[in-house]
């Protein structure tokens, strides 16, 4: 009894300061803790059963891809004669089908029609032409509002299946990540951006070549289906089950959606982003099946460019004439390769992503 | 033994409502990172709540024993400043206890209500994010409140003993 109340008697209270110090400790760890376990902490959920998507056409996505060819713009005859020697030979080929099943291939996501009149333009930055994949990159350095550089990709595939996308690793999970053009290289990509950053996030919709693997919504969501259309949705009105229905081939949930409904510009994007001010920015453009476009405009580099707003973005995808565009993640993330090479100038040399989104043939 | 665990509870409270308020902010700016709205983010928000919940109970047995034994008084002291301080601290911890538990409650049904239907609309709106922020400054008030009072009872048990002793 006698020694509890010495021990009482000897009890000092801490001093105001050092409490408040301990709680800013305890805040301190309390959030990184979270933040490890939130963002940092890799996960593979690669053993895990996701459904796949009736495509209507077989996915060849794991056969070896055939050697590509790059072009300078100085350069480009005989890339032209190679896509038009084998734009001859899918002529023969073709001429030997039938009506009917001509008709049947280009609702399974063929478009040679359209591919045919696609063609390498000599005044491109960089070009491509192969039997399946045709790519026109512009650079083009747009002083009028304000400094701005940006390069977009004219993309014709024969395929939709020429258009993939590809996880980190070849991983899907979370915060797993590799460098935009290790992913592109090893895929043999001819042009590829980078997608939505996926891994970052805990929810939204991820479709890939078919596979679904998140069906939430969280955002405007981007569905490209397999017979080559690309649509946008607001996040109130996309329904997972609607468009797994339709062939719903690759979804992407960052957004917004950069274009209104007749492919005008939105004049004014609202709502509570951090991402409306003048930044790097990547983008994704569809002109018609089998024709898509690939932008990124580089940003917060002072006297070459310093991004673009959303409705800078907008009005860029409008006045090429996409009918439909959506945003991507941006800032340090924007980056485009051509070949083995980066194209762009990404700010602090980039980041590594989650996903990519690529043309091969 | 309840003073120690109104302390620690009060301590816990301070730091889940930082960190909250921190997650509202991140989350009023930019609602795809899912501070709000993943498994483990409403399952720390429930603790948060419970936490609060049991911070309001001890809170509340706690000025109901000292009132119960007449000790409010010579707990904080006789003098005007003390009167007042105590004052506040009855009016103040009263209504911020009042707010805490009907904020928590509200806060433990909306995680159990966003569960079954998807928590992006729910968590997600602005005034979600708000009530969250309101609920966080509240408790966060009452949290100092029981801390202070914990304090003076603190001191008040200090003075006594030498007292006791002395007799």
């Amino acid at each position: 009894m006698e020694k509890s109340q010495k021990n009482k008697k000897t009890k000092k209270l801490f001093p105001l300061w050092l409490i408040i110090l301990l709680d800013a400790v305890a805040i301190g760890i309390t959030l990184c803790t979270f933040a490890y376990f939130h963002h940092v902490r890799v996960v593979d959920y690669s053993d895990r059963e996701f459904s796949k998507v009736d495509l209507g056409w077989e996915d060849s996505s794991d056969e070896p891809s055939d050697s590509v060819r790059f072009e300078e713009s100085d350069s480009v005859s005989e890339t032209i004669e190679a896509s038009e020697q084998s734009t001859e030979n899918a002529e023969s080929l073709e001429s030997e089908e039938t009506e009917e099943q001509s008709e049947a291939s280009a609702e399974k996501g063929d478009f040679t029609s359209v591919f045919e009149n696609a063609s390498v333009d000599e005044d491109a930055y960089k070009s491509y032409a192969g039997e399946n994949v045709i790519v026109n990159l512009y650079k083009i350095e747009n002083n009028v509002n304000g400094d701005m550089c940006y390069y977009f990709a004219d993309v014709y595939v024969r395929h939709i299946s020429n258009l993939k996308t590809a996880f980190a690793y070849d991983t899907y999970g979370q915060s797993i990540n590799e460098e935009t053009l290790k992913m592109a290289t090893k895929n043999s990509a001819v042009v590829a951006i980078n997608g939505d950053y996926y891994g970052i996030h805990r929810r939204g919709v991820v479709i890939r070549n078919g596979t679904v693997y998140r069906e939430t919504a969280t955002d405007d969501v981007c569905v490209i289906f397999s017979d080559g259309v690309m649509k946008t949705y607001l996040e109130g009105e996309f329904d997972i089950d609607e468009v797994c229905a339709n062939g719903a081939y690759q979804a992407w949930n960052f957004g917004p959606a950069l274009l209104n409904e007749d492919g005008s510009a939105i004049e004014s994007f609202t709502g509570n982003r951090d991402i409306s001010g003048i930044n790097p920015r990547t983008a994704i453009g569809y002109f018609e099946p089998g024709h898509y476009c690939f932008v990124v405009v580089d940003g917060r580099q002072e006297g070459y460019s310093r991004g673009a707003t959303l409705e800078q973005l907008s009005e860029l995808l409008a006045e090429h004439g996409c009918v439909s565009g959506y945003n991507l993640d941006g800032g340090k993330t924007s980056m485009m390769t051509f070949g083995d090479e980066v194209a762009n100038r990404p700010t602090q040399g980039g980041r590594d992503v989650s996903d990519i989104i690529f043309v091969a043939e | 033994m309840r003073l120690n665990a109104l302390k620690i509870s009060a301590h816990v409270n301070i730091v889940l409502s930082v960190v909250f308020i921190v997650f509202a902010v991140i989350t009023s700016q930019n609602t795809s990172m899912g501070f709000l709205t993943d498994k483990m983010s409403l399952s720390l928000l429930s603790v948060f709540c419970l936490f609060a919940l049991i911070l309001v109970a001890l809170f509340a047995l706690e000025t109901a024993d000292l009132r119960r034994k007449g000790r409010l008084i010579s707990v904080f002291g006789a003098g005007e400043k003390n009167k007042k301080a105590l004052s506040t601290v009855l009016v103040g911890g009263f209504l911020a206890s009042v707010l805490t538990f009907a904020f928590s409650v509200a806060f433990i049904v909306l995680v159990l209500v966003s569960e079954a239907i998807g928590p992006d609309e729910i968590m997600n709106s602005l005034k979600t994010v708000y009530s969250l922020v309101f609920l966080s400054l509240t408790d966060i008030f009452l949290s100092v409140i029981a801390l202070f009072t914990v304090r003076k009872i603190e001191r008040f048990e200090e003075q006594l003993l030498p007292a006791a002793e002395d007799k």
